[in-house]
């Protein structure tokens, strides 16, 4: 090689090297993304890409909370940077002031909540007048306004009892309501003591869905993490689809159930795979958005909040595998 | 002085640099490294501390106060912290009441907690005293005590749990090595251009004028004597000073030594000799012009060349080749003269004879190289060849005479005076023709003679000469003419042979040939001679045998006159030839042969041959004989060996069938010796047993160690019976084999006995059972049970209905049967596959069990069809009605909710008919009939519904089958009519048809279709139905296209959702109107909402699909089913009717005016045309106007009236 070229070469090289290195000053130390959330099997998934060694250790912290009120309160209290939520839920959080966006479309609710009403009660016209117990949560509000509509009654035509799904058996027995809005696990002993299901979700696609939200700062600063918990997301889905067994033995423990059973425990939801979380998440505005806005409505009208938010770029699809 | 060896100072001195600070910052960063890590450990510990003395205080008081979902929920918010590994609550069995991991609760912590070291967690619950976090392998761990409950009154907590904490210091260390190694990026940062500057200063003052002194020096080499290009002060510049001073001095040198040189090649270019001069390793130095011409190689080209390629040399009379002499003088050193008959090779191929001699050139140094000398001695060496030649010639024995050109006879040698006893002087002079004899001599053979010899110089021929006593000689005579060298003949040299000799010879081999030929011919055999693989003779049976005449035989290959396949299976050609090898080789061979005669037809022969040597070359000599009778008498006699084999072949497999057949019947034999106390098993008994043949005790006791422990007494009882009693011993048991596996045997056996009646010996054979056994089973099984769900089978539930019923009767009690019948489950079947039916049917079946009691039945009759027998219900038969109807809902709920199958996911619904027993049948197969029937009914009441069985039902099915039986007949007897019914727009213009089916029943005159259509659609028969009405509109259509006044109508046609459902029907459709040729635009699909609803995603597609083929879509009936804008802006519809019944209120219902402004609203909205069906007033239509809805159907304009006349009531009324 004539000198002079190695020269150039050499030199080339140092001052690549140079730009790498003071790129790379400015880079912050990195702590694991925490991704927070509460049992729940359309989140399961996550915990089984974990099981599966899907997840770097030093990229993606799960954090496992007992009720999704401590998934809130720790995203509100910065120590957390994403979480799995019901779309109401994230939108009461927007609108408390926390800049969240939805980075995936965990599941649907399909048949998973219910309206259920005591005979004679037959159809659902017949709820007029009746006394209906219902959460005050997002969730509750969608499924009852889905079951009204179906009915063709306002909702000034019936009774609500606001009551926590915790209360919603002992009001049953008390004969406190007629009918009333809930899901499992109160759904099947409610079914065994001759309840009939007038409504379901399954009735009212895509309107009950959880979620997948991450901070607005986490999402501009974290990308490579987050692609990397949607990749392992999309890695545990598959092998829920093409080795169930594995997966059913591998997500049990923390659904406390025996293998066997874990399928029935997915019967009323629906997890959306990655095309249709494309399709919900991407364009301007998405799908999802637009379900969002009128789930905000829906929220507003009922009382759980106080101002509709501004939902505007509310979804994300670029942390998605196979995005650019 | 000891040589220095240099290094690339560019690489070195950068490199040293680089290494010495990197080394200091790596040595610094270590010192660091540990010394934060120690920080933060202590600072972990510390927070930790703190951390776990909080949470053990406040976990305790909230346990304590029975709030654990409040303690978990504290503690859980820890596991925020990437580093927490484990952080648990423990009870006092050591098991995991809550974590940072759910999957952990109510495990052993042991298992699952990370860590988690039993022993210590003894101790502190013993002590009462917390650990406090300690470090193990860079993990913190700690275990601090917890009450998890207190009795009232006592101070210690009767429950003592702990507080467990496993944290990983790890990521914490690994973000002080970022730190530290970001820090150092920036050091290296400052190295890197360090180094960059060292490099660029070392290239300035010192690589480049080295690089410019190399390529000084380079020029130097390829005498450029410029002075270099590097000049100053420095030692470089100095040292490029001297260079230049030694340049000059070398440019002198040279230019001295060339002037020499040249002298002296002018020198060696006047030597009249060839001069080549080698240097010591006998390489070209010099060439002069006459060993360039001699050689044929010039100076430039030869210069370099080793010397044996340029001066090639052999000696002329031998033609071996000589050793150079160059090498010659380089071993020996001394001065080389060459011998004699030295022959030149010139690189053109042409010779010359050389003489020559070579010497060293001697230096000091001893030789440096060798002069070689020579010049051409060709002329020289060639007379005097002549000469030596002439006198040899003359020396031969035989006749030689030389002449002149003339003929004259110059010489003769002592052959010829031998020959002729002339003697050289008394020829002197003659004539050569004066010695010919021949009467040719005087006339044409001397012309001839002479004219050719003119011609050619050459003669040579037999002929006859005088010798000196005047006999005729008859002789070869030879004559060559000797030339000058410009071609004129100087001499003619003449040789002469003796042939008198020869043609006796000849007269006498002529002789011996015709015995030969003879006795050949005389003989009974064949005889042939082969040489190189072809016929060179034969005699005249050869030619008989081969049917060929001998002109065709000489010459060819003994393959051309056989078969192209020998009877032994080889090609004749190919076997021909390798037996003539074998002859050649020495073996003598004979063989049998097959030759084929011209006439095709096959001769076997036998040959023998030999080999001969003829003229010194070898032959095969052989005999041919004709065998053909002998040989068909030996194939007849090989046929039937042959036969005989094949038999005895057949007898020997099917005795080894026999054989093994037994083997594998696993039938095996034994003896017992009883007083010897020895059994003896057979080869099968051993492989039933599972053990080695041979390696098994021949013992009671190691069969029974075998026998399965619960059937020993069994075996035991079996013998002593056989024994004692001497009865036949027959057993049925099972062993265990040595593998494990259990099989089931039956042993037979019987009892010899001696003279007095006591047992000697017991035989017999034992079977290995255990197939027999699991097929009695398994046909059992598939008798009473269906194969696909487990459930019982029609059988066996007639089987316990029929016992159910008696039982009830007896005890007088009440029962039920729920007939169970899935609703559109055949639909389902047909177009997700008749397997992802059976999953479902496993799934329904499964649902079914988990409903009823232990002591209830569930049954499936086949397809969909299943059956619950509740055979314990209350007396009272209106209880029991009431309690069969709860648990008839408890099913309908069961099996309603929703199935995922293949990722589709879909609702099933369920019809059910309640029979109750005694009271609604005596006998099982009349109570399942009308169970049966109920479930029609609940069928018929809407699906997804719970009817009773009542005797009035049977008449209603009865009729229901009539019904069905005439509806099949009603297609092929063309009972059936399409009627339409006009559609208008604001101005009454007819703008659109519906179809509508009309069934004119010879007996039961016109039935509604409200009557059949769900009869049809029961039994399938709306598929054909629903074809035909398709066909039948779009024909109607056509005709109307075509018939020019109507040729703007649409027609509406209504498709059942059964229809609708089925595969193939987009293809149905796109078929019809490829069949008609209609315009598809022209034509309205109506399907109700409630398709919609029932499979989202196949009725989209389909619509999609139905859109593609220019249809328009309408929805039918709208406003009756559940109506979501979702759906009805997602799919490609154009249309919707709005349902006679809101039309029917319009005026009076505010709600129905209210529902159907927001039909018209939306519809306008989303760019759907609307209808509105039902209208009979003109207030009802202007109210519709007036709202926005411009398309009206009714009896306001028109009732459905038959093709023909169905525009005829706007004409009557216009």
């Amino acid at each position: 090689m004539p000198p002079r070229s190695r020269l150039h070469r050499l030199a080339g090289l140092l001052i690549a090297s140079l730009a790498l290195l003071l790129a790379a000053c400015g880079e912050p130390p990195a702590d694991p993304l925490r991704v927070g959330s509460n049992v729940w099997p359309g989140y399961e998934p996550l915990y089984l890409a974990r099981e599966l060694g899907a997840y770097d250790r030093a990229a993606v912290h799960l954090v496992e909370l007992p009720s999704a009120t401590q998934v809130m309160h720790q995203l509100r209290s910065g120590n957390l940077e994403a979480g799995c939520l019901t779309l109401d839920e994230a939108i009461g959080q927007i609108a408390r002031g926390l800049d969240l966006q939805v980075v995936l479309v965990m599941d649907f609710s399909s048949g998973a909540d219910v309206l259920l009403a005591r005979p004679p009660i037959e159809t659902l016209a017949q709820l007029r007048g009746k006394r209906i117990g219902v959460e005050q949560t997002g969730t509750g509000a969608i499924l009852l306004d889905g079951a009204l509509r179906a009915a063709g009654l306002e909702p000034g035509e019936v009774k609500l009892e606001y009551l926590p799904v915790d209360q919603h058996e002992q009001a049953w027995r008390d004969h406190r309501v007629d009918a009333v809005v809930t899901f499992e696990p109160v759904m099947s002993r409610l079914l065994a003591d001759g309840a009939r299901i007038l409504f379901d979700s399954s009735r009212i696609p895509g309107r009950i869905v959880d979620v997948l939200v991450v901070t607005r700062r986490a999402a501009e600063t974290r990308g490579p993490e987050l692609r990397h918990l949607l990749a392992g997301y999309f890695r545990a889905r598959e092998v829920m689809r093409h080795d169930p067994e594995r997966a059913n033995r591998l997500m049990a423990p923390r659904l406390r159930v025996s293998p066997d059973a874990v399928p029935a425990l997915f019967e009323g939801i629906v997890l959306p795979d990655l095309a249709a979380n494309r399709r919900l998440l991407g364009g301007r505005p998405a799908p999802l958005e637009h379900t969002a806005q009128e789930l905000a409505r829906l929220m507003a009208a009922n009382r759980l909040l106080t101002v509709v938010p501004d939902l505007a770029g509310l979804t994300r699809d670029d942390f998605l595998p196979g995005q650019p | 002085m000891k040589p220095v060896r240099t290094f690339d100072l560019r690489l070195w001195l950068p490199l040293l640099v680089a290494l010495i600070l990197l080394g200091n910052y790596a040595a610094w960063s270590l010192l660091q490294y540990r010394h934060l890590g120690d920080e933060v450990r202590q600072q972990q510990m510390h927070v930790w501390q703190e951390n776990l003395a909080r949470l053990q205080q406040a976990v305790s008081q909230k346990l304590l106060a029975g709030d654990i979902g409040g303690a978990e929920e504290l503690l859980t918010s820890y596991g925020t912290d990437p580093g927490v590994v484990a952080i648990a609550v423990i009870d006092e069995q050591d098991r995991v009441l809550f974590a940072n991991r759910f999957a952990w609760k109510g495990r052993p912590a042991a298992e699952t907690l990370p860590g988690f070291r039993p022993d210590l967690a003894r101790q502190v619950r013993q002590h009462d005293r917390r650990l406090s976090p300690r470090i193990e392998q860079q993990h913190l761990r700690a275990y601090y005590p917890v009450a998890l409950a207190t009795r009232p009154g006592q101070i210690r907590p009767s429950r003592e749990g702990l507080l467990y904490l496993d944290y990983d210091l790890q990521p914490a260390l690994a973000n002080i090595a970022r730190t530290l190694w970001r820090d150092a990026r920036l050091l290296l940062v400052l190295t890197l251009a360090s180094l960059g500057l060292i490099l660029l200063v070392l290239n300035r003052l010192v690589t480049r004028p080295l690089q410019r002194l190399g390529e000084h020096s380079q020029r130097l080499a390829d005498n450029d004597f410029r002075p270099a290009p590097v000049h100053g002060r420095g030692e470089l510049g100095r040292l490029a000073e001297a260079f230049n001073r030694m340049a000059r001095q070398l440019q002198q040198q040279i230019r001295e030594r060339e002037e020499r040189e040249q002298h002296l090649d002018r020198t060696l270019e006047s030597i009249g000799d060839a001069v080549i001069a080698t240097d010591a390793r006998g390489r070209i130095t010099r060439l002069n012009p006459v060993a360039e011409q001699l050689t044929g190689w010039t100076a430039r080209e030869a210069l370099g060349q080793p010397i044996e390629s340029v001066f090639v040399i052999h000696n002329a009379r031998t033609g071996e080749t000589i050793p150079n002499p160059v090498e010659t003088v380089l071993e020996t050193g001394r001065i080389v003269e060459l011998a004699n008959d030295t022959t030149l090779v010139a690189r053109d191929g042409s010779q010359y004879q050389i003489a020559d001699s070579a010497a060293p050139i001697r230096s000091e140094q001893g030789i440096e190289g060798v002069i070689l000398v020579f010049h051409d001695v060709s002329e020289a060496y060639r007379v005097r060849e002549e000469r030596r030649i002439a006198a040899i010639a003359l020396e031969t024995s035989n006749a030689m005479l030389i002449t002149d050109a003339e003929g004259a006879i110059l010489r003769c040698n002592p052959g010829f005076t031998r020959l002729t006893g002339f003697t050289e002087a008394e020829l002197a002079g003659q004539g050569i023709d004066d010695l010919l004899d021949t009467v040719p001599a005087e006339g044409a053979f001397c012309d001839a003679f002479t004219r050719r010899l003119e011609d050619t110089g050459d003669w040579r021929g037999a002929t006859t000469v005088r010798d000196r006593q005047g006999h005729r000689l008859h002789v070869w005579l030879n004559i060559t003419a000797v030339r000058d060298d410009a071609g004129q003949i100087t001499h003619f040299v003449a040789s002469l042979s003796d042939l008198s000799a020869l043609e006796e010879a000849r007269q006498a081999l002529q002789a011996s040939r015709d015995k030969y030929q003879t006795l050949l011919d005389s003989l009974h055999d064949g005889v042939f001679l082969i040489h190189e693989g072809r016929y060179v003779d034969g005699n005249t049976k050869l030619f008989e045998i081969l049917g060929h005449p001998r002109e065709a035989v000489i010459g060819h290959s003994p393959g051309e006159f056989s078969p192209t396949i020998q009877r032994d299976g080889t090609p004749s050609i190919e076997r021909a030839r390798d037996l003539v090898q074998a002859v050649l080789a020495g073996r003598p061979v004979m063989i049998e042969w097959t030759v084929q005669r011209p006439d095709d037809s096959l001769l076997d022969v036998e040959i023998s041959a030999v080999r001969i040597d003829l003229e010194g070359r070898p032959h095969v000599l052989g005999t041919v004989r004709d065998i053909t009778e002998r040989k068909q008498a030996e194939r007849e006699r090989q046929a039937l060996t042959a036969q005989l084999q094949a038999a005895l072949e057949e007898i020997r497999k099917k005795e080894e069938l026999l054989r093994l057949a037994t083997r594998a019947a696993g039938i095996g034999t034994w003896e017992w010796d009883i007083r010897g106390e020895r059994v003896i098993w057979s080869d099968g008994v051993a492989e039933i047993f599972g053990v080695e043949p041979g390696r098994f005790d021949e013992t009671y006791a190691a069969y029974d160690a075998l026998i399965h422990e619960d059937d020993r007494e069994t075996v035991e009882a079996a013998i002593r019976l056989a024994l004692e009693d001497d009865a036949p011993y027959r057993v049925e048991h099972r062993i265990r084999r040595p593998d494990g596996s259990v099989r089931w045997l039956t042993c037979q056996g019987e009892v010899e006995r001696d003279s007095d009646g006591t047992p000697v010996r017991m035989y017999g054979t034992v079977v290995d059972v255990t197939e027999h056994k699991q097929a009695q089973a398994e046909i059992e099984r598939l008798a009473y049970f269906d194969p696909l769900t487990g459930l019982a089978n029609r059988r066996l539930l007639l089987d316990r209905l029929q016992q159910a019923i008696s039982h009830a009767r007896r005890d007088d009690h009440t029962g039920a049967l729920l007939f169970i019948d899935l609703d559109r489950f055949k639909l389902l079947n047909d177009s997700l596959g008749h397997r992802a039916g059976d999953t479902l049917l496993q799934k329904i079946a499964r649902r079914l069990t988990g409903v009823v009691r232990e002591e209830d039945t569930v049954a499936r009759l086949g397809g969909d069809e299943f059956v619950i027998m509740l055979p314990f219900l209350d007396a009272d038969p209106e209880t029991a009605a009431r309690q069969a109807h709860r648990i008839a809902e408890k099913v309908r709920h069961a099996l309603s909710g929703s199935y995922t199958l293949d990722a589709h996911r879909f609702h099933i619904t369920a019809s059910l008919g309640i029979a109750l027993f005694p009271g609604d049948g005596h006998d099982a197969e009349s109570l399942l009939n009308h169970a049966d029937v109920a479930m029609y009914q609940a069928k018929s009441n809407g699906r997804d519904t719970i009817a009773y069985y009542h005797a009035s039902l049977q008449a209603v099915a009865d009729a229901r089958l009539a019904m069905e039986e005439d509806l099949r007949h009603a297609l092929q007897q063309d009972e059936l009519d399409l009627h339409y019914q006009l559609q208008v727009d604001e101005q009454g213009r007819p703008v659109a048809v519906e179809a509508l089916l009309r069934w004119q029943h010879p007996e039961r005159g016109n039935v509604p279709p409200n009557d059949f259509i769900p009869v049809a659609e029961e039994t399938g028969l709306i598929l054909p139905i629903g074809d035909w009405v398709l066909k039948t509109a779009c024909r109607q259509l056509r005709k109307w296209q075509a018939d020019g006044r109507h040729d703007h109508i649409a027609v509406s046609v209504n498709v059942s959702p059964i229809q609708f459902r089925h595969p193939r029907f987009v293809a149905g459709v796109e078929a019809t109107l490829a069949e008609t040729g209609i315009e598809p635009a022209r034509l309205t699909l109506e399907i109700t909402e409630g398709m919609l609803i029932d499979d989202l995603s196949d009725t989209a597609q389909k619509l999609r699909e139905l859109k593609a083929l220019g249809l328009r879509l309408s929805i039918d009936d709208f406003g009756t089913g559940y109506s979501s804008l979702y759906y009805l802006k997602h799919l490609p519809l154009d249309e919707l009717k709005i349902d006679r019944a809101y039309v029917q209120d319009i005026t009076e219902d505010r709600n129905d005016a209210a529902i159907v402004e927001t039909i018209l609203a939306m519809a306008r909205h989303l760019g759907l045309e609307v209808v509105a069906e039902g209208v009979e007033t003109d207030e009802q239509a202007r109210f519709l106007r007036d709202n926005g809805c411009h398309r009206y159907q009714g009896y306001l304009y028109a009732r459905p009236r038959p093709a023909a006349d169905c525009f005829a009531s706007l004409e009557d009324g216009d």
